[in-house]
Formats: structure tokens, sequence, C-alpha cells
């Protein structure tokens, strides 16, 4: 069914959400047992014929329970972006911003579920935002809006965090 | 300093981010488990029975059959729902998920385990020959909420205690040791499991 890459994979993924290596664990568990719990009586076969998407799915909507039940979770839906209409062209890469660790590990911190989702489909399923608009079920506009959003608050936080490095 | 772009970033971060082969087999292992825990259930359920052909042709047979099956049922249930439990209980002792909790006092065990919705007991059943309390984590036995406390028997093994609230429903087939009576017994994957009824709370002991 899945493949030791697979798995590794969706470690990382949940990695990426959490964290936390325990957690991801935890929460790659619990999706692959409903994974397999759901395979014969769910309706929609789409899903079981992508079985790491299916899991993935499980382990982002897990999180969020998670989240929800420790009250540390505000979700901002992908249809939000469509709100202020701006201009978006295709060349929405993220790739083009260079930073440092510590410059990543600051933009890191402040990143919701959603755009860290975006960015392990970008670098480690090496996805393409038309794949990534297909696998998370959103409009390719919606989905150039968000990274668009997303790239403008990464230059500012760079800013915040490199004036205060100045100020020490 | 180094610069590189954030998906270069990412990936160096999460290349440090892998399953031990430990837990690769124990995830690899989960499609079996749950692959026999569904044949063990799907023993006690008629609903299989709806899936025969509701032709008139079989109508004589499926009234037959239902009488068949729920006389069955009716006597087959409490073993079959031990065995349901056993498998339940082992899969859990198997998957050695993270403790939320890791002492070996139980009242520390019982402060951070808020919402189980009974006081755990230090059980005479299994007692503490059972080696040294590891911590505890919720679990669920029949999809009611329980606790798991792990106990590691040296040499590498472990042996874990499950317990649950008592519903008379659910569980009143079970052996109360209160009153004098012997836990029930199985070997299945090579594991022995007991199940009891003790304090008020059903009780269930996986020894490797």
């Amino acid at each position: 069914m899945l493949t030791d890459v697979d798995y590794q994979n969706l470690f990382k993924y949940g990695v990426t959400l959490t964290g936390n290596e325990d957690d991801a664990f935890e929460l790659l568990q619990q999706s692959i047992e409903n994974f397999i719990r759901n395979q014969k009586s769910t309706v929609d076969k789409k899903h079981i014929l992508k079985p790491a998407a299916y899991i993935r799915r499980s382990i982002k909507n897990l999180f969020i329970d998670k989240m929800r039940h420790d009250q540390k979770f505000h979700h901002i839906d992908y249809d939000e972006c469509e709100l202020e209409p701006i201009l978006i062209t295709e060349d929405q890469s993220i790739e083009e911003i260079l930073i440092t660790k510590q410059e990543f590990q600051s933009c890191w911190s402040m990143m919701d579920v959603d755009e860290r989702e975006l960015l392990y489909l970008f670098a480690i399923e090496g996805y393409t935002v038309q794949e990534i608009a297909d696998d998370l079920g959103v409009k390719k506009g919606t989905l150039l809006s968000k990274i668009h959003r997303l790239k403008a608050r990464l230059r500012t936080q760079l800013e915040l965090f490199n004036e205060d490095r100045k100020a020490i | 300093m180094e610069r590189k772009s954030i998906n270069q970033h990412l990936q160096d971060k999460l290349d440090g981010a892998c399953l031990s082969d430990e837990q690769l087999s124990t995830l690899k292992s989960l499609q079996k488990i749950e692959q026999h825990n569904q044949s063990a259930s799907t023993k006690t359920g008629v609903r299989k029975l709806f899936t025969l052909p509701a032709s008139s042709i079989y109508l004589n047979g499926m009234v037959a059959c239902v009488v068949f099956f729920l006389s069955f049922i009716l006597f087959a249930q409490p073993t079959d729902l031990a065995e349901d439990i056993s498998h339940e209980v082992i899969s859990n002792h198997i998957l050695l998920k993270p403790l939320e909790v890791k002492s070996s006092d139980m009242g520390t065990i019982k402060k951070h385990l808020v919402e189980l919705q009974f006081n755990p007991i230090v059980s005479k059943v299994f007692n503490e020959m059972h080696g040294r309390l590891l911590g505890g984590r919720y679990c669920s036995i029949k999809r009611a909420l329980a606790v798991q406390l792990r106990y590691d028997t040296g040499n590498g093994k472990s042996s874990t205690l499950y317990e649950t609230s008592y519903h008379p429903k659910k569980f009143s087939f079970l052996p109360n040791v209160d009153k004098g009576e012997e836990p029930l017994e199985h070997q299945l994957q090579g594991l022995r499991v007991r199940l009891w009824i003790e304090k008020g709370l059903v009780l269930a002991s996986v020894t490797e």
C-alpha cells in the first residue's frame, strides 16, 4: 500500500505541522488506522486511490482537532483570500526569497498550518501550484493569492527581524 | 551566513526527521492488526446478513439464517466480545504509542490524566510482580475511554494494564475478582491476555 518513502514523507509532513516528532508519529499512527478502517466503508473511492494523500489529509484534520481542543487554532479559510482582489501572476514562486537559517526560523514560527503545509508540498513533495491546488481541492487563483500574501508577510517579517537584530 | 531559499531550509530542517526502523515496522504491522480486528469484529455483527440477495428465492433461507444467527449471536457474544477486547488491547500493547505521562508513581499519573471518568486503581491481580511502572496514556476499550499503564518487566519486555469504567451492557460477562472469580485468560498472537472486573472497573492485562 505505502512505500517506505511514503511513510517517511508522511512523517515529515507530521513534523512540519506539529514541530514535534513524538506528536507526528502519533498522528501518523492514528491516520493510518483511520485509513485502514475507512478503506472498505468509504463511498469516495478517489481518496483511496491515493492513500498517501488520504492519510496526509487525515493527519491535518487530526492535528487541527487537537489544536482546537487545546484552543490554539485560528483557521483562516482559503476562500477568505479571495475577498480582496489583487493582481496575481503565474510566477508566485517562494524560491526567490533567499534567507539565512535564523531568518528562516523566525519566519517559520509565525506561519500557520496552511502555510506550513503549502511549503511542505512545494519543498518535500515537489508539487507545482496546480498540483497543490488539486491536492487541497482549492482553485489555482486562490492558491496563488495565498502565496502572494505569504510572500508579502515573509518580507515584512524579515524586515522586522533584521531591524530587531540591528537594534541589538 | 549562508543564504538559501525557504524550500531548501525546510528540506534541511526535515532531513533529520526520519522514522526509526522500529517505528517503521510498527506502522507496517498496523495493517495486519487492523485487518485481524476487523475480521474478529464482524463475527459478532449481523451486518453481513443484510448483504445477502433480497430476492424472494432467498427469502426463506434468509429467515432461517436470521433465526440461526440471532441464536448464535445470543450465545456466542460474550466469547467473541472477550476476543474483540483482547485483540484491541493487544493492538494497543504492540503499538507502544508515546506515553502521555511518564512516572512510576500512580498518583502522578492520575493527576495528569484528568479526563478519565473513573479513578484508576492499583490492581491486586496485576501486582508489582509485573515490573516497574513506566507511565500512562489515554486509550479506549470498545469505544470507552480507558487508561493504559505500561510496565517494564526487564529484558526489553513490557506488560500493559488497561482500566476503564464498567458498563453492565458491555462487560457484565466478565468475571469479578471481588466475588472470588478468576480472570478470563487468552493466549493470542504470542501474548497472554487477562480480562476481569475489579473494584467496579474493567481491567485487561497483556503480558509477553
